[in-house]
């Protein structure tokens, strides 16, 4: 956590500014997160939601994709709340998020067909991970390539809160 | 950008380390089919995934990719973790050891990131308890 006593001489709009800069980031992780997942009903995608970790935040959280900054909750600007180094936690509602992200191995069942583009088409073992799709033999279909969760937080997830920055300052000017 | 030298560095030690293990336990790598389903032998599975190729704010060199490495180790479900986390531990061992690299001017520089995990999983029907852990590189084509 920042040291409150140096959180305490920013003046308050410099704590909105700040509030307003991890919501901007907030938006832009779970507009990527929800464009790079799989996308068969739409029901994983619209379900990314970023829950305040303090207090005194308002607002709802949650809407639909693509997300806005009205699906972000406005965070408190109190001294405590502003020095919080972690805001946010960034969570799909889904119970079968887990699968989705390819963190456990699941059976899967195809139900309909998918509203998103497929990138893999083939056979996945069973039980398996649901990306773990490979050509040939099968009638089982990816919408998102295996590990995709993975590969965005460890490689470009930076890259959204960079455009969150930017956005925020810009919206403040 | 030598993508193919980047994913040697990364491959090559893991490949090196579980086929010296006794007995030897085999790897699989992206695009090769894995062991065949419902068989019971313990293997391992490593995905490598590039994810931001250049970086202009981060270093002058435009040969710089970040990207991530997920190591999936398959054993017997029902014997407990002991196997599963001895698996895991080769993996972890040999990505830290990715750290040796050095800024000399040739070659692939690579750093991992902080490793995640393990973490397990299984279903029912599975014949394996399956470990993972991942993390994020950053590597950077010194040639």
């Amino acid at each position: 956590m920042a040291r409150r006593e140096d959180i305490s001489k920013l003046p308050q709009d410099m704590r909105e500014l700040i509030n307003l800069v991890t919501r901007y980031a907030a938006v832009e992780i779970m507009n990527d997160l929800a464009d790079a997942g799989p996308e068969w009903s739409g029901e994983f995608q619209d379900s990314w939601v970023a829950v305040p970790v303090g207090t005194g935040a308002s607002g709802s959280t949650g809407g639909g994709y693509p997300y806005s900054l009205g699906d972000v909750p406005s965070l408190s600007t109190s001294i405590r709340e502003t020095a919080r180094v972690k805001k946010f936690s960034i969570e799909n509602t889904q119970p079968y998020a887990a699968y989705a992200l390819d963190l456990e191995v699941g059976e899967f069942k195809k139900i309909g067909r998918p509203a998103g583009d497929v990138v893999r088409e083939g056979s996945r073992p069973v039980p398996g991970f649901r990306g773990d799709v490979t050509a040939g033999g099968g009638k089982a279909e990816s919408t998102a390539e295996l590990d995709w969760y993975t590969r965005y937080v460890n490689s470009e997830m930076g890259q959204a809160i960079g455009r969150g920055v930017t956005f925020g300052f810009r919206a403040k000017r | 950008m030598r993508y193919q030298e980047i994913r040697a560095t990364i491959e090559s030690p893991i490949q090196t380390a579980f086929g010296a293990l006794s007995p030897a336990v085999p790897v699989f790598f992206d695009n090769i089919t894995a062991a065949p389903a419902n068989t019971t032998t313990e293997y391992v599975r490593v995905n490598i995934a590039f994810g931001v190729t250049t970086e202009t704010t981060l270093t002058s060199n435009l040969d710089f990719a970040r990207g991530s490495v997920i190591v999936r180790v398959y054993s017997e479900k029902g014997k407990g973790p002991a196997r599963s986390q001895t698996l895991l531990d080769t993996a972890v061992t040999t990505l830290l050891g990715l750290s040796a690299s050095t800024r000399d001017g040739s070659g692939i520089y690579m750093r991992p990131g902080a490793i995640n995990g393990p973490t397990f999983s299984t279903t029912e029907a599975s014949p394996h308890l399956v470990g993972r852990i991942d993390t994020s590189f950053v590597a950077e084509d010194q040639d």
